[in-house]
């Protein structure tokens, strides 16, 4: 048979429609299969532990097709139930077929049916929704519930040993454990298997991402470019050199706008400060990067404030900044074609150049240097020694 | 004025960029051809014959380093310049050691740019700020006694003066003057480092392209 077919019946159910599934795949009325199914429950039982079984087994209806609500059809359920629950306890008591040690195990094996029974429905509903993160202990409570229920019923069955009924009801036992169990474990399947669903479209997504940065690469980026080169104003200049690096950081750096934690990204943070600031172009070069440690940090400080001074008082558009870092030495160079000055006529009071950037520098154990004079521009040299740090 | 007239060809796939890269070039440089992709470059190339080949490290069918070679075996007196945005430092590289004379973000000026020119088709070499502080580093890496490398792996001390001044931001000029040295011969140290550059077989080359980007 044809195992894509053979599944539960959507449309056409009383209860998880097992029948309808059943009557479908081997081209019978339901009504019939149905008929069989409900001979079968005097027979020990079988007949219900037959269609939990099917239930258990069968795969759900094909999601398209339409599904006949449960709700509102309590009554009818609650009445079949009634009809069944009365036929047995008739049969029992008449001493027919079941006796009543044998239907007190059955009862409880069939709650805790229905409460795995539940549990695999809602578990199943929610493996398809993105909330299916329910309250975990309630979860917990119900499958323990529902094991100890079956446990009980077939230690139950189990310990009446000896006659001939305890034998049929034995195996019957097993089966609805076996079925009970399947219950249990299935849902958590398919739970893995939604995870692992998920982890598929991470996958996916992190693949779109890459092919967005190729993109972008190819479209944005070069039209900066352009603008940088055709720049009419300044401000559109400024604006598309900022933009780039932005979008540069985030697509091969990704990294935080705000937490800079290497030293190339921190001066990178400066250097876009200043620009911004004071509406200049830097180009800056730094071929090398290392972690930021509180002395590179200093550095970037100091350098940043060289960079402002360059920007304030040079008279020009552009300054030029080279970083280097290796295990040895770290070192900044701020340079500008500018006006340059007399470092004698810099007023003592001036804190940015003494203290800002000598003492600084002196006091992680570095120096700086600077080269100026008046027309010629200025250049600003930090070196920091890291030889003693690994 | 006896600057003499560059022929030029663009290779680059953004038709918008090679216009706007047309736009910006001065009268002393004639834009002869353009192309899109390697494989309409190559023969364009070879039949136009230009002075400077302006080439854009990336092209859809491939490296701009592909269209190099077969250029180079055909036509030796074609010069190529990379260009690009912003790329892996091992793709730039590559481009270099395929046999280009330098390499030029394209962010740069017109002026610039049509200064690069002439200087690669005079022979000389040309090296961003950035190219000469990654061969810097690069080529210093790892340096040491055990190193046993050959003359083309090492670069002298004047050659390490040279780049990191146009790392700096240096111009030929401010160089010469700073080092006390004539134009001409600051122009042979960063042949001499391209030449280098282009035949070194060290491993921190790659190695340290691999980690960088270059902008």
């Amino acid at each position: 048979m044809d195992g894509d077919r053979l599944r539960r019946s959507g449309p056409d159910r009383v209860l998880a429609g097992v029948c309808g599934g059943l009557g479908e795949a081997l081209g019978i009325d339901p009504v019939l299969v149905r008929l069989g199914f409900a001979l079968a429950v005097p027979l020990g039982g079988i007949g219900v532990a037959a269609y939990a079984m099917s239930a258990a087994l069968m795969p759900a209806p094909p999601p398209e097709s339409p599904i006949r609500p449960l709700r509102g059809r309590r009554r009818q359920i609650a009445g079949l139930v009634l009809l069944l629950a009365i036929a047995l306890v008739a049969l029992a008591a008449s001493n027919l077929l079941l006796p009543l040690d044998v239907l007190v195990p059955s009862a409880l094996l069939l709650v805790g049916l229905g409460l795995a029974w539940r549990q695999a429905a809602t578990a199943s509903a929610r493996g398809r929704g993105p909330g299916w993160a329910r309250p975990l202990l309630l979860d917990a409570l119900r499958a323990v519930t529902a094991i100890v229920l079956l446990c009980g019923g077939a230690v139950l069955f189990l310990r009446q040993g000896g006659d001939v009924t305890a034998a049929a009801a034995s195996a019957i036992a097993a089966v609805v454990v076996a079925a009970g169990i399947g219950l249990l474990v299935g849902p958590r399947l398919r739970r893995a298997q939604a995870l692992a669903s998920e982890e598929r479209r991470e996958r996916i997504r992190t693949e779109e991402r890459a092919r967005m940065a190729a993109r972008l690469h190819d479209s944005v980026l070069q039209t900066l470019a352009l603008i940088q080169r055709a720049g009419d104003t300044r401000g559109a200049q400024r604006l598309a050199r900022r933009q780039e690096r932005e979008l540069r950081a985030w697509l091969y750096g990704g990294e935080e706008p705000d937490a800079p934690d290497t030293f190339a990204a921190a001066l990178r943070h400066a250097t876009e400060d200043v620009e911004t600031r004071y509406d200049v172009e830097v180009e800056l070069v730094q071929p090398s990067d290392a972690p930021l440690d509180q002395h590179l940090e200093a550095l970037v400080g100091a350098a940043r404030e060289a960079l402002t001074n360059a920007a304030k008082h040079a008279g020009t558009g552009t300054v030029s900044v080279l970083a280097r870092v290796s295990g040895d030495e770290a070192s900044v160079f701020v340079r500008d074609r500018g006006r340059g000055f007399d470092r004698a006529r810099v007023p003592r009071d001036r804190a940015g150049l003494r203290e800002s950037i000598e003492a600084r520098m002196a006091r992680h154990g570095g120096r700086a240097e600077i080269h100026t004079a008046p027309e010629e521009g200025t250049e600003v040299e930090l070196i920091l020694p890291r030889g003693e740090r690994p | 004025m006896n600057v003499p007239l560059r022929r030029v060809v663009i290779v680059d796939d953004h038709e918008i960029f090679r216009a706007g890269l047309k736009a910006g070039l001065g009268p002393t440089v004639q834009v002869v051809g353009e192309a899109g992709t390697v494989e309409a470059a190559v023969p364009l190339i070879k039949s136009l014959d230009p002075d400077v080949v302006l080439l854009d490290v990336h092209l859809p069918d491939g490296g701009g380093h592909a269209v190099i070679g077969p250029v180079h075996s055909e036509r030796p007196g074609v010069k190529f310049v990379a260009l690009s945005v912003s790329d892996a430092a091992e793709d730039v590289v590559a481009v270099i050691r395929a046999g280009a004379r330098g390499y030029v973000t394209k962010t740069i000026g017109p002026a610039e740019l049509t200064q690069t020119i002439h200087r690669i088709a005079d022979g000389d070499a040309v090296f961003s700020p950035w190219l000469a502080g990654f061969v810097l580093d690069a080529f210093n890496e790892g340096d040491g006694p055990a190193a046993g490398e050959g003359e083309l792996d090492r670069l002298t001390p004047r050659e390490q003066e040279v780049l990191l001044l146009l790392a700096r931001g240096y111009t030929y000029k401010e160089i010469a003057a700073r080092l006390h040295l004539s134009v001409k011969t600051i122009e042979t140290h960063v042949s001499n480092v391209l030449r280098k550059l282009q035949l070194s077989n060290r491993n921190e080359l790659t190695r340290w392209a691999a980690k960088r980007r270059m902008v």
